[in-house]
């Protein structure tokens, strides 16, 4: 079997405040192979964002550290790489959309140019060509009327729009790696079909590798190979995307799955899974989840479950299951 | 019968689009929101849902002034929003208050939460003293899923979901009538936006809050809303009660848009009418029926006339050739 392109291994990540350390990613690991894809859910706050930034070393910092694990893109640790050679990497190899687009779009710019500004980061191009590539890029994420799109300043865009223009700029360089954080939030159904087709299509034709972070289980059904269920900073699960749908091991992820709207079931109240991730601060003992778990033991007050291979491809990590 | 708390007639809002040598010269409009028109009553739950792009922000936040109408008519509890001036307004919108698309955006990140919910209780002194105000801070942090444990800390010590969460403890804060609410659960994850959407609910059936709801997530539509107004290119294309919209759609968009949702089944792909033709941009919008270039069943008369809405059997349409869904989907295959 060859290399994974993106192998992640044991990967924490603490933000050392001065109300205390904040275990945001705690012993993360999963692989990736080219033009595959990976999705990452799990409920807010449960550490998808800083797992994802620490990929490209983009984690705040301070006060964010990668206080342990490994990070092998491409035959290099990211973990262990300079500045120079990360700056190489961004962009180039390995692009991201980031949940928030007004982190990535400058106020004062018009986006052509900074969609423009990213093609030339990366290859020789004249300054008409990066436009005509940008608007192109616009096209082709399927903003309506591309050039004006190019002409206006962020605040002149609607949130779709902008959400858009960001993955644009990402896809602008073809990364191996793309990583997109809620790319599809702010966007309306028939978008994201759109979205989620060409972000397809790249996987297909280019062998780009995916990661995607999502709250919405319907896109990753749509669009991922295998998913990692997060919890307090934790992978409680890890399955191809069929088996997880089917036969959800962890508590966790039958709750999410139950908590699911669909636009066929009538009821009087939406289903959620009682109680609230727990406080970045006072993680409870043993299994993080079990303040929340309908069927948690003793061990799960005392004892961390251990991720136990299901023996067809994923792996879980609960008491019950061991 | 009493009049509906909010009553908006023939909306509009054009951008000018600026160019020339200068870029100062008015050389086009974006029609952002092209003559809508729709009641809310107290307590109640409109919706409006629609491609990214057609308005549906621009219409929210004409609805507080935050953006002035080009033209158009708004009654809020029979007053006649739009000439009001500065104070009146002022004290209006006590009544009304928004929680904005993009939760990044929306926090000051200099301000503690404290200080960040407490703001609309600022502005219309709603405590006696300062203790008063950090309990009711804390309450509504507590209303809304939220430590009140995080009164001290700044937005940026939180998830994405958590801010949203923020934002709409801040927008309870003055005890409003009409919430418009854009997109408020589309950042939040399965489990917490139902719990949100329940919150949302259960704010309404004790205080009678009449909501706006802004989304593009049919399924919370489906469970949240009472009536239903879809939206294209600026204009209304079908508003019909709930259970009416998504049982037998009769606008050939709003057919599109609801077989468009990602269905949670790996198994199931799918099986959607994909829309084709030119994206529509409302600095361009088409002559006759904006969504006659996608429409798959578009005759001449739609690229000639404004189809306008009309009363179809309890619901209202803009189709000429409006008809529910099955008759509809016999010919969905693009033009
Ligand atoms: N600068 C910071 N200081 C302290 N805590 C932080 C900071 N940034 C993030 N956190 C905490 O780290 C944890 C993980 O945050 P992260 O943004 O990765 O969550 P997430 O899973 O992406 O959530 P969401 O789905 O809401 O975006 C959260 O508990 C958050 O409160
Ligand atoms: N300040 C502005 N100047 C110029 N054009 C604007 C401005 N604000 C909005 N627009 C334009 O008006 C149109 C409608 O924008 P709006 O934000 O209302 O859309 P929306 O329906 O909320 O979309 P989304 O679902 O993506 O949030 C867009 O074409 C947008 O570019
Ligand atoms: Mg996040
Ligand atoms: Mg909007």
């Amino acid at each position: 079997m060859s290399e994974p392109l993106l192998a992640v291994d044991d990967l924490r990540v603490h933000l050392f405040t001065n109300r205390g350390v904040v275990r945001a990613v705690d012993g993360v690991g999963f692989a990736l192979s080219a033009g595959k894809s990976l999705g990452i859910v799990g409920e807010s706050g449960c550490g998808k964002t800083m797992t994802a930034l620490s990929l490209m070393r983009l984690i705040p910092s301070p006060p964010a550290r990668i206080v342990s694990g490994r990070i092998m893109f491409d035959g290099e640790d990211v973990v262990a790489l300079d500045e120079p050679r990360l700056r190489a990497l961004r962009g180039n190899a390995m692009a991201m959309i980031y949940q928030d687009p007004m982190t990535t779009l400058n106020p004062v710019f018009n986006v052509g140019e900074q969609i423009a500004e990213a093609v030339r980061l990366h290859r020789q191009a004249s300054r008409a060509a990066a436009l005509a590539r940008a608007v192109e890029m616009l096209e082709l994420v399927g903003i309506p009327d591309p050039a004006r799109c190019a002409q206006s300043y962020p605040h002149q865009l609607s949130g779709g729009m902008r959400q858009r223009a960001v993955i644009a700029m990402a896809l602008a360089c073809h990364p191996k790696l793309l990583i997109a954080d809620e790319p599809t939030t702010a966007l309306d159904v028939t978008i994201q079909a759109q979205v989620l087709d060409l972000m397809r299509r790249l996987q297909r034709e280019l062998g780009t590798a995916i990661i995607l972070i999502t709250h919405d289980l319907g896109v990753i059904a749509d669009l991922v190979d295998t998913v990692v269920v997060m919890y307090a900073g934790k992978v409680v699960e890890r399955a191809p995307v069929r088996q997880l749908f089917a036969v959800p091991r962890h508590p966790y992820t039958q709750g999410l799955l139950r908590s699911v709207p669909s636009l066929e079931t009538r009821e009087h109240r939406m289903r959620t899974i009682e109680g609230t991730v727990p406080s970045a601060y006072a993680m409870p003992q043993g299994c993080r989840f079990h303040p929340r778990c309908g069927i948690a033991r003793d061990v799960c007050r005392t004892d961390e479950p251990p991720l136990v291979p299901d023996g067809v491809g994923g792996e879980a990590a609960c008491w019950a299951l061991v | 019968m009493t009049a509906p708390l909010l009553q908006v007639h023939e909306l509009t809002k054009h951008f000018p689009i600026t160019g020339g040598p200068a870029g100062i010269r008015t050389i086009g409009q974006v029609r952002a929101v092209d003559g809508v028109s729709f009641n809310l009553a107290e307590g109640e739950t409109l919706a409006l849902v629609g491609e990214s792009g057609c308005g549906k922000s621009t219409t929210g936040r004409m609805l507080l002034r935050l953006t002035e109408p080009t033209t158009g008519r708004i009654a809020f509890s029979g007053d006649d929003l739009l000439s009001l001036g500065h104070s009146a307004l002022r004290r209006r919108r006590r009544e009304m208050q928004i929680v904005f698309q993009d939760p990044y955006a929306s926090l000051s990140p200099r301000q503690r939460v404290e200080d960040i919910v407490a703001e609309p209780l600022d502005v219309y002194r709603l405590y006696a003293s300062h203790g008063e105000r950090r309990d009711r801070v804390a309450e509504l942090l507590r209303l809304v899923g939220l430590d009140a444990a995080h009164l001290r800390r700044y937005p940026f010590e939180f998830s994405g979901g958590q801010r949203q969460r923020i934002a709409i403890a801040r927008a309870l804060a003055p005890g409003p009538k009409m919430i418009v609410a854009d997109e408020p659960v589309s950042a939040l994850d399965v489990s917490i936006r139902s719990q949100v959407v329940n919150l949302l609910q259960d704010l309404q059936e004790r205080f009678g809050i009449a909501y706006l709801f802004i989304s593009h997530d049919l399924a919370v539509v489906r469970h949240i809303a009472h009536r239903i107004a879809v939206m294209y290119l600026g204009r209304l294309v079908e508003l019909a009660d709930r259970d009416a919209l998504f049982d037998a759609p009769h606008h050939p968009y709003t057919q599109a848009l609801l077989s468009a949702v990602p269905v949670p089944d790996p198994e199931r792909k799918r099986a959607g009418i994909i829309l084709r033709g030119d994206v529509p941009s409302p600095a361009r919008v088409p002559p006759g029926c904006h969504f006659h270039p996608r429409c798959p069943i578009a005759q001449d008369l739609c690229r000639e006339s404004v189809p306008p809405l009309r009363d179809i059997g309890g619901r209202s349409v803009a189709c000429h050739f409006a008809a529910p869904f099955p008759i509809a989907t016999a010919s969905t295959s693009p033009r």
